[in-house]
């Protein structure tokens, strides 16, 4: 037997004497937050014996303890949906509906009557092993070490504990910079009688460094003060709110491409329900196909229903392990779309569910008996059996419908004649090999007048992959502007970072000074457009410039694109990009009401820093 | 490896007072916050009276005042939060949140080698001295917030409910904090539902907001327990105390 886990950030895994267990079950679930509960829930109804761990002193995780409460999306369908409910017993509430207090008193209840035996205060120190099957887990109990043997392991824990302590691939957030959507720290107030929530990005945090989480924590509170006042009652959420942790090698991915581009996977463990959610600005240093679809295609609020594959939450190679939660074989931008509060806890649903067959019959989770799986959660509602994979635009404040996107170009290409062409633009990049339609495309914008018209062409075109885009798309920067797409509720792009962007793929080295102008000209920043909007509007959340960043940050990248493409020398890039960092006019312009370890500051910082790293010589 | 002076286990207002007096100490909290007790446990909204002894207390208690933290002799335990950790960011006071001490050995050198448990795994550090400032024997209380629009009747029968139990006001509004006292065990998950049977039990118009997800500490011994303390800069000067008696018998 081996005890695997991480010291001093490294995994490591010594042979031990196997131990006397203090406790045995079949499922062993760790992290009583959304997933979790259900996880082990689900698990105890089908006659598995259940220990759920919690290293907290009660239940609940983000949706309880991190007041994640307002924002209560995801897809209807499971067990969650009886806990709900409202019954007369929630009267003594003050917020009687599926939050708050009543919701935790419902979690404990439904555990109780399961049979789940719930450890708080428990936080695993370490993975037991043979060979590759995790037989059950070292865990600290608040006063020494204990050993709990299990058939299957449950890692709920979000940041995914557990596997940090497995021999499996792990990665780190995004491709291009490892860096982690930002999290939250929601601040609570009563005013005019009503309960109110401010959830504010607090920057971006390594959850695995523990000098960096407590640092931010730190921050994050005391820039919470500028809230003090606002109201009654005031208070931040015990639980820090992080979106994003570590993804691991499953026996099957999911991927932001299988979202928007591939077929349902021949076994799914549940439908999800989302847009692909992110967080920042930063959309200059994400990868590709993130952003033809969120920035070029303008399409952030389209909500996708996610066939989820079963093997996604079994880590290649090992036995005795799964995960329920955020934390699964995916990438980046797939993972900031399967974490919304109820799929959460169908998905816990569905893993307690599988993991309670899987430890019966002693096998893996993707060899058991799928048929039995699947009519087992359909009865528990969290398949309803006509799912299937569809786009739309979603509106969850209820004032207006639901509306399917197509993106069959019959249906989607009229869009380009509109301020909302997003469909149509994406329905082009779907169509990318089609050249009788780029063709097409090219006639009606060198024959429209409508100005609108040929702007949405070109960024269709150029989405393409078609030079001839090239001459539109630099003019759409030339008299770059703050018009955005009007496609969604939120989050609508600016026509000129699109355009940048665009011209960063395509771009040849006589669009250099245009971009540089953007980059670099001491000027460009009394330009009317970063400062038409009222300010309430400009900045963003965190202080920003948003206007000005987007243009800038997608400018940089272009650059350094279109160099590393043409195979540039990229010394005086590279000079150029420090002397912007050192001198820090640019930081100001984006951030004027920052601080320096605020943020705003410090993400724009960070850009530069990208850019600088990108250009630098190979060593 | 960097050896500290002290490791403080628990963070808080004593916490942060001592690591002020006695540099090169490290806190560890096993919580995301840094003043739990007031700020995650909801100790109490009511503020006793204090006059700082130390500049550091009077600086401390300016930094507060200036943030509004305290009128009518009741104080904003969500702001003792935001000041405190400013604080802490300000004077480079080294605290580890999301951390357990899990165990410990007395080396031959006389310093102490400990073992953490982060977010990050297992972390080891060395220190000379280790101070335990958590109050795992002592008394609790649990706090319910709730709103009231009759507190004339419905404070008397939550009283006649929970007769061991205390109630203060909180902020206006008809807002207030009862404050039951539990023994060292009471295992939080079974006294949660135990308490709301009896909360609706009687029919009244008090409506829970949020009950606290963790105790609060009730010892009032000084020195050590010091932390108990109802006003936050009395607990900061008690840890300044403490490390300046220790410095004096080092």
């Amino acid at each position: 037997m081996h005890l695997s886990t991480v010291e001093n950030h490294q995994w490591v895994s010594r042979p031990i004497e196997p131990p006397v267990m203090d406790l045995t079950c079949d499922v062993l679930c760790v992290g009583a937050g959304s997933a979790g509960i259900y996880a082990a829930d689900a698990a105890a109804r089908q006659g598995a014996k259940v220990i759920l761990l919690e290293n907290d002193v009660t239940v609940g995780g983000m949706h309880l303890l991190g007041e994640v409460r307002g924002y209560y999306y995801g897809f209807a369908g499971g067990s969650f949906a009886q806990d709900d409910l409202h019954t007369p017993e929630d009267e003594i509430f003050f917020l009687s509906d599926h939050k708050g207090e009543k919701k935790k008193l419902r979690l404990l209840h439904r555990l109780q009557e399961s049979g789940v035996t719930l450890l708080c205060s428990h936080t695993p120190t370490g993975i037991l092993m043979e060979g590759r099957r995790v037989v059950g887990l070292q865990v600290f109990d608040g006063c020494r070490q204990i050993h709990i043997g299990a058939k299957m392991t449950i890692d709920a824990t979000s940041d995914g504990h557990l596997i940090r302590m497995c021999p499996v691939k792990k990665s780190y957030g995004r491709a291009p910079d490892g860096r982690y959507a930002p999290f939250s720290l929601i601040s609570t107030y009563i005013k005019d009688g009503k309960r109110r929530r401010i959830n504010r990005d607090a920057g971006i945090v390594d959850p695995y460094d523990s000098r960096d989480l407590s640092h931010k924590l730190l921050l994050a509170h005391a820039q919470a003060k500028e809230h003090l006042g606002k109201g009654a009652l005031f208070q931040t959420a015990p639980h820090l709110g992080i979106r994003e942790g570590l993804r691991y090698e499953s026996e099957e991915a999911l991927s932001c491409e299988k979202i928007l581009l591939g077929p349902p996977p021949e076994k799914i463990l549940f439908w999800a329900y989302s847009d692909l959610d992110r967080h920042g600005h930063e959309h200059a240093l994400e990868e590709e196909l993130f952003q033809s679809w969120w920035v070029i295609s303008n399409l952030a609020t389209v909500t996708v229903r996610i066939p989820v594959p079963l093997g996604c939450v079994v880590p290649k190679d090992l036995l005795g392990i799964v995960t329920a939660g955020r934390c699964y074989g995916t990438d980046s931008y797939a993972q900031s779309a399967v974490r919304m509060n109820r799929d959460m806890f169908r998905m816990g649903e569905c893993v307690g569910v599988a993991a309670a067959i899987a430890a019966e019959s002693n096998t893996s989770l993707t060899q058991i008996d799928y048929a039995k799986y699947l009519q087992t959660v359909t009865a528990l509602g969290c398949f309803a059996g006509d799912e299937k994979k569809s786009f739309g635009f979603d509106f969850p404040l209820g004032d207006r419908p639901y509306t399917p996107v197509s993106f069959v170009p019959e249906d989607a290409l009229p869009r380009l004649q509109t301020e909302a062409p997003g469909p149509g633009i994406w329905s082009c990049f779907l169509h990318q090999e089609d050249r009788a339609l780029a063709d097409r495309l090219f006639d009606t914008m060198n024959n429209t007048r409508d100005h609108l018209y040929q702007n949405n062409l070109a960024l269709a075109l150029g989405i393409m992959g078609d030079p001839r885009a090239l001459p539109r798309l630099r003019r759409i920067v030339s008299e770059r502007d703050c018009f955005s797409f009007k496609d969604g509720r939120r989050s609508n792009q600016l026509r000129s970072a699109a355009a940048i962007c665009l011209l960063g793929r395509l771009g040849v080295p006589e669009d250099l000074p245009l971009l540089e102008e953007i980059v670099f000209e001491e000027r460009e920043f009394e330009k009317a457009l970063y400062h038409t909007l009222e300010p309430n509007d400009l900045y963003d959340g965190q202080g920003r410039n948003f206007i000005y960043f987007d243009l800038f940050s997608h400018a940089a990248t272009a650059l350094v694109k279109i160099h590393q493409r043409h195979e540039l020398a990229m010394t005086a890039l590279h000079q150029r990009f420090q002397h912007l960092l050192d001198e820090g006019t640019v930081l100001g312009r984006i951030a004027p009401h920052s601080l320096p370890h605020e943020p705003a500051y410090t993400e724009s910082r960070h850009l530069l820093e990208y850019v600088i790293a990108q250009t630098a010589p190979k060593a | 490896m960097k050896i500290y002076h002290t490791l403080l286990i628990g963070s808080g207002h004593t916490a942060v007072g001592y690591a002020i007096a006695q540099r090169n100490t490290l806190i560890c909290e096993e919580s995301e916050a840094c003043e739990p007790a007031f700020s995650l446990a909801l100790k109490q909204y009511r503020c006793p009276p204090y006059t700082p002894q130390t500049p550091q207390g009077r600086a401390l208690l300016s930094r507060y005042d200036a943030l509004g933290l305290f009128a009518n002799g009741r104080q904003n335990l969500g702001g003792l939060e935001c000041g405190l950790c400013e604080y802490v960011l300000e004077n480079g006071i080294e605290i580890l949140l999301k951390c357990r001490v899990i165990a410990y050995e007395l080396l031959p050198d006389a310093t102490y080698d400990v073992t953490l448990l982060t977010n990050a795994g297992l972390e080891y550090v060395r220190c000379r001295r280790l101070l335990d400032l958590r109050h795992r024997n002592a008394p609790r209380s649990l706090t319910i917030l709730f709103e009231s629009t009759a507190p004339a009747i419905d404070l008397p029968l939550l009283s006649s409910l929970f007769p061991t139990a205390w109630v203060e006001p909180t902020f206006d509004g008809g807002y207030y904090a009862l404050h039951i006292p539990a023994s060292p065990t009471t295992d939080y998950n079974q006294h949660l539902p135990k308490i709301c049977n009896r909360w609706a039990s009687v029919k009244h118009t008090a409506k829970i907001l949020y009950i606290a997800p963790r105790y609060a500490d009730t010892a009032e011994e000084a020195e050590l327990n010091a932390a108990e303390f109802g006003n936050p800069i009395a607990a900061f000067e008690a840890g300044i105390a403490l490390a300046k008696a220790e410095k004096g018998g080092d």
